[in-house]
């Protein structure tokens, strides 16, 4: 799970695609679920083969993001999933199973991520662009400090990362 | 062993462009596919890098290769061979190839009929189509569908453009052929640098030699150069089960439904013939409308069919068809929208087996993630699986095109790499939205920021008030000007860029058009 406040919407989504290069096998295959506004430059830039990219499109309402997101958690080795606010419970959980089983990794994010009770929650805390001053140069990195929270293992702690 | 007839032409894409008097070359994937006569003259061959024909034939106009277009209007021709044959079976766009016997009496021997086949398709062409011939086909009867290719082919540099390979003479017309006409470039490479230049060579070999070093391929190479049939089991029958079929109700009005149905159809044909151990190397595609007209066509390829390229086979012959309204060849245009489609395997043979890469990507995992796409876009439709490819511009959303799963990726290299000045330096942005969001940039007296023909702006910015609400400026650079298309009265725009670092820490691309900041990206 990757959630930040909704200023921050674009710290999570690239802590999402920085996390899904980073866990994806080589040869790996990415499905994007829901997320039509993911910068494809920036999913390149972090090391995503686009030709193993699918980006799914899912209609408003409840209805078909179950039947989507099962279809692509059968199948792909990462899914980045766009959780809708006030998702089903019961759909919820019967993902999870089925990624559980099929060894998938899912990386929630969007309105209803916080509600989703996954392995590990990935909080962006604060983020900091470096790079920029007034009227001169250019984004160049990005300081992002995330709150790692989490079952079992994981323990809570706060970490700074240079993106 | 079958006389066939192949009418070879070669230089289709060119000839559909309209362009067979010019000098023109049709490339696809930086490589020449298509030349015409004045082109060709000047020594550009198909297989020259893109670069090495401009250099033999500089004033040549480069096209860039369209199938579909090509499928379309060969349809007219063989719809036009088809009133004087039977079973014609289409190759590819630009040739095809049908069994002569019948014909071949009918109009007093193998000569007449190639003589009256390059006629036949030269005015369909001019009449129907109204387009320059130019050279005209290759057209050569022989014994099987390799040597008459081949003949076709050698047909070009004849005097009158045909040729007839009386029966059993094929292995002998074959032999002075180069060994790199036999169809299978890693044979082909293996047996050169053995020494083995001919394909009368090649042939000459021992068979259980050839299988012993090259496998079962080896084998059908052996047997086309000794001009024999290539699969060495006679046909079987295809089991009248393994036919699929799919209906339309409400009846199908544009061809997209269609070939997106004829690509779920060909998966499921594929695993038909997989479950019983065979490949199909022809297949009658079948369409028909809702008042009972049918259009059927046999199509042949010299590998086996695989569901992409069924399925786009498909999406020609529907093409073809709906668009003869213009071409007026034949009276059956449909009268209604399309409510039956059924695929038929007409040739089956067994699956030799194909070894797996060794190195490459696993199958079953791309075979894994076609089934769940294909489940997918059967709920939503073709656009809900989309895959990006980048393209090449300036603004983050400009460089990115997203095609449909099952679609092809090809993209134009040289304006992908092309320097595009003003586009934005990495890193890219990570959110960018479809549309862009209304925003504004306001200085410090809390007025909008303008910014002038000269690319300067009114006032530094101090807040940006955006979706999220009212936002301090902590930093921005810009703006980069980018004057798009002002050669072109339509498309042109002059939009400015300013990338700006907020409070709160996020950091957005802004744009300015004609006064009106909008959100375009967020880092």
């Amino acid at each position: 799970v990757t959630a930040a406040r909704p200023a921050l919407e674009a710290a999570a989504l690239r802590n999402a695609i920085t996390l899904a290069a980073g866990v994806v096998p080589h040869d790996g295959w990415v499905a994007a679920v829901g997320l039509p506004s993911v910068g494809v430059l920036a999913a390149a830039e972090v090391g995503l083969a686009l030709d193993h990219l699918v980006f799914f499109a899912v209609p408003p309402g409840q209805k078909h993001w179950g039947t989507v997101s099962v279809a692509a958690v059968d199948a792909f080795d990462v899914v980045v999933l766009a959780v809708p606010a006030r998702p089903r419970l019961a759909e919820v959980r019967r993902l999870v199973g089925r990624a559980r089983e099929r060894g998938t990794t899912i990386i929630a994010t969007g309105a209803g991520a916080s509600a989703w009770g996954g392995e590990a929650r990935v909080n962006t805390a604060a983020v900091d662009w470096e790079g920029l001053g007034c009227g001169y140069g250019t984004l160049r990195e990005c300081r992002v400090t995330i709150e790692l929270d989490g079952r079992g293992s994981v323990r809570p702690r706060r970490l700074d990362l240079v993106l | 062993m079958s006389r066939t007839v192949v009418v070879w032409w070669d230089d289709w894409p060119v000839v559909v462009a309209g362009r067979a008097a010019d000098s023109v070359i049709v490339v696809s994937n930086n490589r020449v596919v298509a030349v015409s006569a004045a082109a060709r003259a000047d020594g550009v061959r198909v297989g020259h890098r893109r670069r090495e024909a401009q250099g033999h034939c500089p004033s040549a106009d480069v096209l860039p290769l369209d199938d579909g277009d090509d499928a379309r209007a060969f349809e007219t021709v063989v719809a036009a061979v088809e009133q004087l044959c039977p079973r014609v079976e289409v190759v590819r766009p630009g040739v095809l190839a049908f069994a002569s016997r019948g014909p071949s009496r009918y109009f007093g021997g193998d000569a007449a009929l190639v003589a009256q086949i390059r006629n036949v398709v030269c005015d369909a062409v001019r009449t129907s189509l109204g387009l320059e011939a130019g050279v005209g086909p290759g057209v050569a009867v022989a014994d099987g569908n390799f040597a008459a290719s081949l003949a076709a082919r050698a047909a070009l540099s004849a005097r009158d453009r045909v040729l007839v390979v009386p029966p059993g003479k094929s292995a002998e017309f074959l032999a002075p052929m180069p060994v790199s006409a036999i169809g299978d470039p890693a044979i082909a490479d293996v047996a050169r640098r053995l020494g083995l230049r001919t394909l009368g060579a090649f042939a000459a070999l021992d068979a259980s030699d050839v299988l012993g070093r090259f496998g079962a391929a080896g084998i059908d190479a052996h047997r086309r150069a000794n001009g024999l049939e290539v699969r060495s089991l006679a046909p079987r029958e295809p089991p009248p089960e393994l036919s699929v079929e799919v209906t339309f109700d409400p009846p199908a009005d544009n061809v997209d439904r269609v070939a997106f149905a004829a690509r779920a159809v060909s998966a499921e044909l594929a695993e038909g013939l997989r479950a019983r151990g065979l490949v199909a190397t022809a297949l009658v595609i079948e369409v028909e409308t809702d008042h009972g007209e049918k259009r059927e066509r046999r199509w042949r390829s010299e590998g086996a069919l695989d569901a992409r390229s069924v399925a786009e086979r498909v999406r020609w012959q529907a093409e073809g068809w709906l668009t003869d309204v213009a071409t007026k060849v034949d009276d059956d245009v449909p009268t209604a929208g399309i409510t039956l489609l059924r695929l038929s395997p007409d040739e089956v043979h067994e699956h030799e087996g194909a070894a797996q890469s060794l190195w490459g990507g696993s199958p079953e995992a791309v075979e894994r993630i076609n089934r769940a796409v294909a489940r997918v876009q059967g709920l939503l439709g073709p656009e809900a699986a989309t895959t990006a490819v980048i393209v090449g511009g300036r603004g983050p959303a400009e460089q990115v095109r997203m095609v449909c799963w099952g679609d092809a990726r090809a993209v134009d290299e040289s304006r992908a790499n092309a320097p595009w000045p003003g586009r934005m330096p990495a890193p890219a942005p990570a959110l960018v939205p479809d549309d862009p969001v209304p925003l504004d940039v306001l200085d410090a007296g809390g007025s909008v920021v303008r910014v002038n023909g000269r690319a300067e702006m009114s006032a530094p910015p101090v807040t940006i008030v955006g979706p999220h609400g009212v936002d301090r400026v902590t930093g921005w650079a810009g703006p980069w000007p980018a004057e798009e298309r002002w050669w072109d009265a339509a498309g042109a725009r002059r939009r400015a860029r300013l990338q700006v670092r907020c409070a709160s820490g996020a950091a957005h691309l802004c744009i300015v058009e004609r006064g009106r900041w909008w959100l375009e990206a967020s880092y």
